[in-house]
């Protein structure tokens, strides 16, 4: 009986399990990875040039200036005016330019790497200016939605809506800085949602519902911005993979959004607004249901 | 303490996040009605209309597919007018002509398809054929490109903003009849190949596609040979096969490809009461595709943005596939009844076969890549027959 529980062991392991690794494994070394993003709002653009990682090399968290590519000769294209960047001395890998962006302008990246001989170039669309109509009671008071309405961004295709305030509970010294984001859009769809109402105080007895009773900061920050295609695709791509990989333990297999060619990353445009509101109740008690 | 407390929401845009539904019902009422007109010498006539009527109870949702056209498609008529021309030119050569014309309800197009087909009997056992024609196809298998789905057939049918799937097929056979015992049949074929679709497998967007469409070519030959009766009857087929489509530029093998078959199949009579059967199968490996690398570009909130970095998805190929199924047979026969006991053990040897593709194989994970198919798996049966 023993020798015939060895034999099935045996037989049951007799086969390798896992693919053995292939040795014609294509470097990724001499990828270029690039990250600069339009913003009319500020009078400098910043390009961020990498190489991508290898699977055999340290994470980026690691060794974060292994992967910085010094050397770029990067330069900016529209309206048949071209301004070249210059690299950050203190900072290798990133390149800046004193530039303001226009709205509904169309810029063209250019990064030429000679020592890895690579050239990228990517393309965005700087969204419209817009304003924000409809702004919320002030002092907001408990259980009222905070309302917002605003004109809709030309070359928008999406919204990024970001609530930040600290509430604490009652006796607890733990205070917490909380950002709330809400995205959405769709790419070509002109009837593009251009308003929100938002419960304050739900998502936070939803989320915890041992909380009987909070505090909150009496200033709330929302952030609007309105983003352009590229922006969008990338943000939404990524945020929901990240999302994935911490409620649901998933990894990450997507192959991401990227509008460069000859390279990968993002090169994209927003505009945002900024509102400041206050709220009347700071002290919170939750009603048990009956 | 500080925390920090970040929460997401997402609106619209977005392909729900379903990890894997899958409802796969499809019935199919087929009727057929011909009139076949053999008033003039060397000359048969035949024509006719075939209905379909494929009402799709079907689901499909996974990461990356979310397809429900039950919605979008709940019925789907196919109605095919046909006409058919056999023409005896002498006793042992017939040229076949026929045109059909295809309606697809779910695309809300129609389509042409003629064939021709020569045949020629060389010999009162030889037989060659020599075909032409045109094919048509309105489903797209989702199983081939879908790491969840490939343990099922997804068939999934096209919508009205897709173009139809069609092929020119050519084909010449030989067909011998050895004996009464033996037969051999050898086949060589070639399909130009438009608007096959491949699920988008990076859709993440209410915008993406569902899927891609390219062009594409398929060539190869196949052997079967027969042993008919006897207490042995057995089968064996070869297949080779290459198929690319044209994606970006470049000759990419797709998802199902797999350059060499060969099926060995046999049944052996020990007696009237008792036989036994096998069937093995020998076959290249499917083409996939490895994660070599990784690269950021963070979003101006400072979060990651950036990805995987991925070979072609036919860069590499899995090793061979085969497999060795085992049968027994007991026969109890009585004057109006047969009755089988059999006991079926499929994959005998406990090869540790890799399924179907998985598409994003890590470079550094590969041992712990184990997605196999069947163990060794038993079966015992009864089949009645009255």
């Amino acid at each position: 009986m023993k020798k015939l529980s060895l034999l099935c062991l045996c037989y049951l392991f007799a086969c390798e399990s896992g693919l053995t690794p292939p040795e014609n494994v294509p470097s990724v070394a001499n990828e270029l990875s690039i990250s600069a993003f339009l913003n009319p709002e500020e009078d400098t653009l910043r390009v961020l040039v990498l190489r991508a990682r290898g699977l055999d090399e340290p994470p980026y968290v690691s060794d974060p200036l292994r992967y910085r590519v010094s050397g770029a000769m990067v330069s900016l294209e529209a309206a048949g005016n071209t301004v070249s960047f210059q690299e950050a001395i203190n900072d290798p890998g990133v390149y800046w330019a004193p530039l303001r962006a226009e709205p509904g302008r169309t810029y063209l990246l250019r990064v030429k790497v000679n020592h890895l001989q690579k050239e990228a170039t990517a393309e965005a669309t700087v969204p419209g200016p817009f304003a924000i109509t409809t702004y919320p009671p002030t002092p907001l008071k408990f259980g009222e939605l905070l309302e917002l309405k605003w004109q809709p961004s030309p070359y928008a295709v999406g919204y990024l809506l970001q609530f930040q305030y600290e509430w604490w509970r009652p006796r607890s010294p733990d205070r917490i800085f909380r950002t709330q984001e809400y995205w959405w859009g769709t790419i070509g769809n002109p009837t593009l949602k251009t308003e929100i109402r938002f419960d304050l105080y739900a998502p936070l007895f939803q989320r915890f519902n041992f909380i009987d009773s909070v505090e909150i900061s009496p200033d709330i920050q929302v952030l609007i911005r309105a983003l352009d295609e590229h922006y969008f695709k990338a943000a939404a791509v990524h945020k929901r993979a990240d999302f994935w990989d911490e409620e649901e333990g998933l990894e990450l297999f997507a192959t991401q959004y990227s509008n460069f060619v000859g390279g990968r990353g993002i090169f994209g445009a927003f505009v945002e607004r900024t509102v400041n509101f206050q709220i009347d109740s700071t002290y919170i008690y939750r009603q048990r249901p009956n | 303490m500080y925390h920090v407390d970040d929460q997401r929401f997402f609106f619209g845009a977005l392909v729900p996040r379903v990890e894997f539904d899958l409802d796969n019902c499809i019935r199919d009422l087929s009727l057929k009605q011909t009139l076949t007109f053999t008033g003039l010498s060397n000359h048969t006539f035949t024509a006719g209309v075939q209905y379909h009527n494929l009402a799709y109870d079907l689901y499909v949702a996974t990461n990356i597919v979310d397809y429900n056209p039950s919605i979008a498609t709940p019925t789907i008529h196919e109605l095919s007018p046909f006409a058919e021309e056999v023409w005896h030119l002498k006793p042992f050569l017939q040229l076949t002509a026929g045109l059909r014309l295809n309606y697809f309800s779910n695309l809300e197009k129609v389509a042409l398809a003629p064939r021709l087909m020569l045949t020629t009997q060389i010999h009162p056992r030889h037989t060659i054929k020599l075909s032409a024609g045109r094919y048509h196809q309105n489903v797209i298998t989702a199983n081939t490109e879908e790491d969840v789905l490939a343990p099922y057939e997804v068939w999934v049918p096209l919508q009205k903003q897709h173009q139809l799937s069609s092929a020119w097929n050519l084909t010449a056979a030989w067909i011998a009849e050895l004996s009464n015992e033996y037969s051999f049949r050898t086949e060589a074929y070639l399909k130009d190949l438009s608007n096959v679709g491949i699920m988008n497998r990076d859709r993440f967007l209410d915008s993406d596609p569902l899927l891609h469409q390219y062009d594409g070519k398929a060539w190869g030959f196949e052997i079967f040979a027969e042993k008919k009766s006897g207490r042995l009857t057995a089968w064996l087929g070869y297949h080779f096969n290459r198929t690319y489509l044209n994606i970006a530029g470049r000759r990419v093998a797709p998802g199902y490809y797999r350059k060499h078959t060969f099926n060995l199949t046999g049944e052996y009579n020990f007696h009237k009461k008792w036989s036994a059967g096998f069937s093995w199968i020998l076959a290249s490996g499917q083409p996939y595709q490895l994660v070599i690398g990784e690269y950021e570009a963070p979003l101006p909130d400072g979060s990651g943005g950036g990805g995987l970095i991925e070979t072609p998805t036919d860069f590499y190929t899995y090793p061979p596939y085969h497999r060795l199924d085992v049968s027994f047979f007991r026969h109890f026969h009585k004057k109006n009844w047969h009755l089988t006991l059999y006991l079926q053990i499929q994959n005998l040897y406990f090869q540790k076969n890799y399924v179907y593709p998985d598409k994003h194989v890590f470079l550094n994970d590969l041992e712990r890549t184990d997605k196999f198919a069947l163990p060794i798996l038993p079966t015992l049966g009864l089949r009645f027959n009255l």
